[in-house]
């Protein structure tokens, strides 16, 4: 017969799954991100903490064992100390959820904060490939045209801050926990220190899924890259220093910083204020010299904001997928 | 008649590619066509013409004077450019003022101006109130052939003016720029509607790979270009007894039959054949009803001279 | 035809103002306005019925009870008779100087303050001295001393006013203006060149560093009306809550915001001539030498544009007192701040006369 079908034909291989489908968005987003230098290089500075705070969680264990390397090293600078630190040692030895579990509750507190801030910086120079791009050059069209639809499309952008955020934060967060404690004098670490990883754990979830959310929305915004970037930073700066000015005259308008929320909420978890409780209730020394802690500084450690940062988080959260509801129809 | 453009030993390259080869060339007045596939680099030779782009070796004169960062010589050259993008946000009598201003023009010059020249491209009234986002691309083309006439240039220079435009368009603005070349106005056009410039320009340029291929009087090119083999359609009474009459003549170098009866020829020597051809003619005994040329176009030329 | 500069920045000017009084832009950029006023509004509402609440001056209560543990522990304790009356000598010098700033709207410096504990500490002591015997008298007035010392003020007093100049000044003038001047300034060429509509300017009969120099300008002047009417709201709506001493600041402040506007327009020009990332470099800028060499008390600061700002602004008298500026050198810093204008658009006009700026390059970028 000289003349073929000519009529559409449609696919008759394997279809892929649509959870590979949005992975496939999320592994092209994350590459995105990759090519860019600078994110390398601050990915490389994020994984370089992980290390520092591994040592220094090294440090802190070997701290507890009285005849450590670090225990003798101080002692060539001050006997004094050295000793007062055996007498420590043996006393921490018997209450490792002070020692291990408050110490590195602590640590990872700051770890995790400080951390943060890298990855909300990270966020603002990646904000341009999630959804702005796609606006300025109508591929929201092609992906219309695709098996997918608007949720997969959304939620493969998701993936691809999170995928970032994991890289960038929790996943040097988690690394140091893993490493430190796999340096640690002895595996008892592991358990004393899980409170720590639940915290950190936590905290990360809450804060991938809030900054996820809010980066997104704000990807929507415009189709410019420059403006939506500028909006990212702009946002964080303001909104820190308005969260400073009218702290004490209108403290509800704090919650507008998506910062300040999140310091909230890792106050919540952490649980500072029960850690400094603790120490200044059962070890000597070092908890008469932390009884001078200022009233301010006790209240904010002993009930942070959480329930007013919940919910403006949720409130944004919303506005800014409904923004992306909006912006990402293919009309 | 001295030459508008002159360029000797011309070169551009970003970075390790070469936009432009050691090229050097003269643009007389007139209507010139300038010619070449994607990336050829005409609009690298456009734009060192109007003053965008410097050479990286050697020079280019427009007028004598070398255009970049040249107010005086700038005055005397308009530029339609290829792309699409306007500000989208200003109507165009705004946009014309403000670049009318810029160019040197009174305040009520300006005015009286930017609607001579919308008017002179075609650019129906209805529209001058919708900003140029709202702007279909033969619309904005209009408007960008305008903003280049503001100024009564003597050079114009236009980086495929006809995109997007419906073929009465193209017609109008093809009769606006004879008008301007009989005016006096010497005209670069580039473009890839070969047709178009067939019918508009004499002289070309032809570029490929960043080097001239060609340059001049289309039909000296077509002589100068070797082993040119002449193909002609003859609608005829017996298409098989005629080929066989000029093959035996020994003017072919081929022939072939269509299905709506024509017949297709390719000549070995055109001069010596079109010279010849009607006591061949005549000679076959065949009633011959119309003959024509498909080789004679610039789009031929063009496909000789860069295979 | 002869283009002369003054007819090409009226062109330039034309486009600029057409385009920026676009209704979609006029859509955000007019409730943007209102955003710092309404700020303003509600801050300094609370404010005042905050500072109502709030006592400002130290408990009389807490400090005599100090003073009477201190006998106690000497063995030379207070009888009731005595306590009670150097308790209401305590409560009125306490009040009489409390009495002072409490209706006071405007900033009470910390040197103001404790000049007043000074004083009310000197009428303490002398009335106390009918009051106590003469060891109790000797520890008084020893007690006076080391309290005088360690309760003394080192910031100014906290008035409802406050955030006033925090918004205007920590957050408008130097964050917000900057940071939209820099940020829009920058973008000059920037985005005609990555909306590749640059080559319908630089191919009119105009040298690249007039044309630069011309949207300089036109933009400068478009950032300073956009602004005026920004500081006028924000002033405005402190003059409604009754803010004093705003007639005697908004001349000086518009005066200053007019140099800061040159000169930032200028930094983003010159900024974004460097290089498209110009706003991290921007950044950068503001990290390195506004935040870090601007603050470092040597002759080195004076890179800092913010620094010569704050020497213009300290010649109001509660900024002064409030941030502790200091107006000295002020025609030295107006010439910096000029100099530095000159000098970065002239920067940027020599950097597009020399390179290309080209949209293709600049899309490979």
């Amino acid at each position: 017969m000289p003349l073929h079908d000519t009529s559409y034909k449609h696919w008759t291989g394997a279809h892929l799954g649509v959870w590979r489908r949005r992975l496939t968005i999320a592994r092209n987003g994350v590459a995105a991100c990759l090519q860019n230098r600078w994110m390398r290089h601050l990915l490389l500075l994020c994984w370089s903490g992980a290390l520092l705070m591994a040592l220094a969680l090294f440090a802190v264990g070997q701290l507890l064992v009285a005849d450590s390397v670090v225990v003798e090293w101080v002692g060539n600078f001050n006997p004094r100390l050295q000793t007062f630190a055996r007498m420590l040692t043996t006393w921490l030895e018997e209450h490792p959820e002070i020692s291990v579990r408050t110490t590195q509750n602590v640590l990872f507190y700051y770890f995790s904060t400080g951390l943060l801030k890298f990855s909300i910086f990270a966020i603002g120079m990646i904000i341009p490939v999630l959804i702005t791009r796609d606006l300025a050059s109508n591929a929201i069209v092609i992906y219309s045209s695709k098996a997918i639809n608007r949720g997969d499309y959304v939620f493969g952008k998701f993936a691809t801050v999170a995928g970032l955020m994991g890289l960038a934060w929790l996943g040097p967060v988690c690394a140091a926990w893993f490493v430190g404690n796999l340096l640690a004098p002895d595996w008892r670490f592991f358990w004393h220190s899980r409170g720590a990883l639940l915290n950190v754990l936590l905290f990360g979830i809450c804060g991938v899924a809030i900054l996820g959310f809010l980066a997104l929305g704000v990807s929507a915004v415009s189709s410019r890259e420059k403006s939506t970037s500028a909006l990212w930073y702009i946002w964080w700066i303001v909104g820190g220093i308005v969260s400073q000015i009218v702290a004490e005259v209108l403290p509800w308008l704090r919650h507008f910083s998506f910062n300040y929320n999140l310091e909230q909420i890792a106050l919540s978890v952490f649980r500072l204020g029960d850690d400094l409780k603790r120490v200044q209730d059962n070890i000597p020394i070092f908890g008469d010299m932390l009884r001078n802690v200022s009233a301010e500084t006790m209240s904010m450690l002993n009930a942070p904001e959480f329930t007013g940062a919940a919910v403006a988080s949720c409130f944004m959260m919303g506005l800014a997928l409904a923004i992306v509801a909006h912006r990402s129809r293919p009309e | 008649m001295n030459p508008i453009i002159q360029a000797r030993e011309l070169s551009r390259w970003y970075g390790i590619v070469m936009g432009l080869n050691n090229v050097s060339f003269d643009i007389g007045p007139g209507l010139t066509g300038l010619v070449g596939p994607n990336g050829a680099g005409k609009s690298t030779l456009i734009e060192i013409i109007t003053g965008q782009l410097q050479p990286s070796s050697g020079t280019l004169t427009v007028f004598g004077e070398e255009p970049w960062n040249n107010p005086r010589l700038l005055r005397r050259i308009g530029y339609c450019p290829e792309g699409e993008a306007l500000p989208k946000d200003l109507r165009p009598l705004d946009w014309l003022r403000g670049l009318a201003l810029l160019s040197g023009m009174s305040r009520a010059d300006a005015a009286a101006r930017c609607e001579a020249v919308l008017d002179q491209s075609g650019l129906a009234r209805e529209h001058w109130s919708k900003t140029l986002g709202q702007f279909s691309k033969g619309m904005k083309q209009r408007v960008k052939l305008a903003q280049s006439l503001m100024h009564h240039p003597d050079l114009l220079v236009l980086d495929e003016p006809m995109n997007g435009l419906d073929p009465m368009g193209r017609q109008e603005i093809a009769q606006i720029l004879k008008n301007l070349a009989a005016s006096g106005v010497s005209i670069l056009i580039s473009s890839h509607i070969l047709a178009e410039l067939e019918s508009l320009c004499r002289n070309i340029l032809i570029l490929n790979w960043g080097r001239i291929l060609a340059s001049g009087d289309q039909r000296d090119i077509r002589g100068d270009i070797r082993n040119w083999s002449e193909e002609l359609s003859i609608s005829c009474d017996a298409p098989e007894k005629l080929a066989r009459h000029l093959f035996d003549a020994g003017v072919l170098l081929g022939f072939d039959l269509s299905s709506d009866g024509r017949l297709h020829i390719r000549v070995k020597d055109p001069q010596a054949f079109y010279a010849d051809w009607t006591r061949l003619l005549l000679a076959s005994g065949v009633q011959v009803h119309d003959i024509r040329s498909q080789t004679r176009s610039l789009k031929s030329i063009f496909e000789k001279v860069t295979t | 035809m002869r283009p002369g500069f003054l007819r090409s920045l009226a062109g330039i000017w034309l486009l600029t103002w057409r385009t920026e009084m676009h209704w979609k832009r006029m859509l955000i950029r007019i409730p943007g306005l209102f955003v710092l006023p309404v700020l303003i509004f509600m801050a300094l509402s609370e404010a005042k019925v905050v500072f109502s609440r709030t006592s400002q001056r130290p408990e009389p209560a807490i400090v005599l009870n100090e003073f009477a543990v201190r006998l106690q522990a000497m063995n030379m304790p207070l009888d009731n008779e005595r306590l009670a009356r150097l308790s209401a000598i305590f409560h009125e010098e306490f009040e009489r100087s409390a009495a002072r700033w409490r209706n006071s709207s405007r900033l009470i410096s910390a040197e103001e303050q404790n000049a007043e504990m000074k004083d009310c500490y000197d009428r303490i002591r002398r009335r106390a001295r009918t009051v106590l015997d003469e060891p109790q008298f000797v520890q008084l007035q020893s007690f006076i001393n080391e309290t005088s010392r360690s309760r003394m003020a080192r910031q100014p007093l906290w008035n409802w006013t406050l955030p006033f100049y925090q918004v205007l000044l920590n957050l408008y003038f130097f964050l917000v203006l900057p940071l939209m001047c820099v940020r829009a300034a920058g973008g000059l060429i920037r985005d005609e060149l990555q909306a590749d509509t640059l080559g319908f300017l630089v191919t009119r009969p105009i040298t690249r560093a007039r044309l630069l120099l011309a949207k300089y300008l036109a933009h400068a002047g478009w950032m300073q009306i956009l602004l005026a009417i920004q500081t006028g709201l924000i002033f405005a709506a402190a003059a409604w809550c009754g803010v004093p001493g705003l007639a005697k600041l908004l001349p000086l402040f518009l005066a200053v915001q007019f140099l800061a506007v040159l000169a930032w327009n200028a930094l983003g020009v010159f900024l974004g001539q460097l290089t498209r990332r110009y706003i991290a470099l921007a950044l950068l800028y503001g990290f390195v030498i506004e935040m870090g060499i601007g603050r470092i008390p040597t002759n080195i600061n004076n890179l800092s544009l913010m620094r010569h700002l704050k020497t213009l602004l300290a010649h109001d008298a509660p900024l002064q007192v409030m941030f502790e500026w200091s107006p000295q050198g002020t025609p030295f810093s107006v010439c910096a701040v000029l100099l530095a204008a000159v000098l970065f658009v002239g920067l940027a006009a020599a950097l597009f006369t020399w390179f290309e700026y080209h949209h293709r390059a600049e899309m490979q970028a």
